[in-house]
């Protein structure tokens, strides 16, 4: 199964499992595309062009297809990742760190945007989620190529996130950190349910997490690494797998 | 010697003022605004369902209309209707009666008592009696409930202190209250949300000693917390759509609009503050002959929404209405139901579709409860 990843840090963990991958018909190529190059890449895969890695911002440590041209044609899949990320941090002054604000579990002294309902912010989060750029992106990779595209979902970051002083969302929202963070997760991975109607026929959400995951809104602690929002080789491994199970029951 | 009637000018003569302008168009100051209206007045609206038409008709002409309760932002146009944002300054939802709005603005500025309710079905979903319709999907709990009421009646707060015009629509006088509580209901409990108990939730039809009493405690009320608001009121030309009492509805109706219409001069006559504009007559009186009505003889056509505002914006620059006759070969509404081929209002006077919206309206809700007849 011949597979390109693109995508931005989240990918690193699928790096990782690649490096430990034990040889076998399954090849997959790699490469990275930071978030904020992709009205570049999304420009470039629209006019039908080869995009090369300066194109896409390559990071160059990455260790295979970090140079030269990509090919996006003639894979059995591309991977992108990762769905949510496009979606602003919680502590970010941005719009959907406004978002949160919103949610439930907002700080009494808190004095951001005034609260909305539990649905009315799953409806705004699906309305943010919907016209992310890397679901544009994703749905451009697949008219261009018509080879299966897969949107990676963010994922959920561990508990330690949330752990005193640990992060600027847990400095932020103090001991709403938790619970607001749980609540969150669990309502990207719902939303973005929601969200398939945006996306392309060959376009899909990879469902690699146990549904335990989603509903506690959280990963276990021991899939966090290097820091509590990005993810073990062994959680690559999960993404790899569930690719491949798909592959293979294609 | 002069009697009074020598010097009164043509509009108070119903030949010269009604009969021979041909058409409700082109009846000349129809309304004189009893103080001076800016464009630069910051508006506040609430009311029943007619007054989102108002609303939008402000927004549309670039007057400045004060939304404080706007929605979220991410939240498409429709979402954020769906969900009782940019309806009203404030997310109540329609206001059908001056008891509801008394009530509303007593728990803004007196608190919500305790024995407000809240409605849980057997399944945990939460409405809010007193605007059941302002969520898409019911409250995921008592708390947010109460939490986001609370947030309502602090945007009412708001309003209430950056207005300079509140313009208010009388709607309707048939109400539903709690026995016990006394707080009143915008809808009967079990048509959109609750169950309905006979022990527990009455009628009450509001009469016109009712009426004077809430509107005037609610502007006595918003005076002394802004001595610069004025109000406009209008009266609803929508019918009611079902009503609860033994009577026909055309007479449930005709009583309310009589009693709300006769509250609104005596209003008018008692506060210097207060004005009536006359949307009911444009819309709902013979010289239009039906024809703002739509098929179902209630809602109001787009022509005559934009007749009102029309009127209405007359008034505010003291300017006549502008009106292109009718073609005398369309003649008048032959059944007269609506008709509005022949109603030549002129096209360059609203911008109409971009922003078109129909109004929320849960009284409209009522129909699907008559038996027997067609949908």
């Amino acid at each position: 199964m011949k597979v390109l990843f693109v995508g931005n840090s989240h990918q690193i963990c699928v790096q990782q499992a690649l490096r430990k991958w034990p040889e076998t018909e399954d090849s997959f190529e790699f490469s990275q595309v930071a978030a904020g190059n992709l009205d570049a890449a999304l420009t470039i895969v629209n006019d039908a062009m080869v995009p090369t890695s300066r194109d896409l911002g390559i990071v160059s440590s990455m260790d295979r297809g970090s140079e030269g041209e990509i090919q996006i044609a003639g894979y059995d899949a591309i991977v992108l990742a990762a769905l949510g990320t496009q979606v602003p941090r919680p502590a970010n002054t941005s719009a959907v760190a406004n978002l949160v604000r919103f949610a439930k579990f907002a700080c009494p002294q808190d004095e951001g945007p005034p609260l909305v309902s539990e649905t009315v912010f799953l409806t705004m989060l699906e309305t943010v989620l919907k016209s992310c750029k890397i679901v544009e992106f994703a749905n451009k990779l697949y008219r261009a190529t018509s080879q299966p595209v897969f949107l990676l979902p963010w994922p959920l970051p561990c508990v330690a996130a949330v752990e005193p002083n640990s992060s600027n969302f847990q400095r932020f929202y103090g001991r709403f950190a938790e619970p607001a963070l749980r609540w969150y997760g669990t309502a990207t991975y719902r939303v973005a349910e929601r969200a398939k109607d945006s996306l392309e026929e060959g376009v899909t959400i990879l469902d690699c997490i146990p549904k335990e995951w989603v509903d506690s809104g959280l990963s276990p602690a021991e899939f966090g690494a290097p820091d509590p929002w990005h993810m073990t080789a062994d959680y690559g491994k999960m993404v790899i797998e569930a690719l491949l199970r798909i592959g293979r029951a294609d | 010697m002069d009697h009074p009637y020598q010097s009164q000018p043509q509009k108070a003569f119903w030949k010269l003022g009604v009969a021979e302008a041909g058409h409700v168009g082109a009846i000349q100051n129809l309304w004189l605004p009893k103080f001076t209206i800016e464009k630069s007045d910051v508006f506040i609206t609430a009311g029943s369902c007619f007054a989102q038409h108002i609303r939008n008709a402000i927004v549309e002409r670039g007057f400045n209309w004060f939304n404080a309760e706007p929605a979220p932002p991410n939240l498409t146009h429709d979402a954020a209707r769906e969900n009782g944002y940019d309806v009203y300054s404030f997310r109540t939802g329609n206001i059908y009666s001056p008891a509801l709005l008394r009530q509303w603005i007593d728990w803004a500025f007196d608190g919500t008592p305790d024995c407000a309710e809240a409605w849980v079905d057997d399944v945990g979903r939460v409405t809010d009696p007193y605007r059941p319709n302002v969520e898409a999907c019911p409250f995921g709990s008592i708390e947010e409930l109460e939490a986001l009421r609370e947030q309502t009646l602090a945007a009412i707060r708001t309003a209430v202190a950056k207005a300079s015009i509140f313009v208010f629509t009388l709607g309707q006088t048939e109400i539903w209250t709690n026995r016990e509580t006394e707080h009143v209901y915008p809808m009967c409990p079990g048509t959109i949300a609750g169950t309905f108990d006979p022990n527990r939730h009455t009628l009450r039809v509001m009469r016109y000693s009712d009426i004077m009493r809430d509107m005037s405690a609610v502007i006595e009320r918003l005076y002394a917390v802004n001595p610069e608001l004025k109000f406009l009121l209008t009266v609803s030309p929508v019918p009611t759509t079902a009503t609860a009492t033994d009577q026909h509805v055309l007479v449930a109706s005709t009583n309310a609009k009589a009693a709300l219409r006769a509250a609104a001069t005596d209003l008018r006559e008692d506060y210097p503050n207060v004005d009536y504009f006359p949307s009911f007559e444009i819309i709902a009186t013979h010289p239009s002959r039906g024809r703002f009505y739509d098929a179902n003889l209630r809602t109001v056509t787009d022509n005559g929404v934009k007749l009102v505002m029309r009127h209405l914006l007359a008034g505010i620059r003291g300017k006549p209405i502008g009106f292109k006759a009718p073609n005398k070969a369309e003649g008048p509404a032959k059944s007269g139901l609506s008709n509005e081929s022949q109603t030549t209002v002129n096209p360059n006077s609203s911008k109409g579709g971009g922003d078109k919206m129909d109004p929320v309206c849960e009284e409209m809700m009522l129909e699907k409860f008559a038996k027997g007849g067609r949908s």
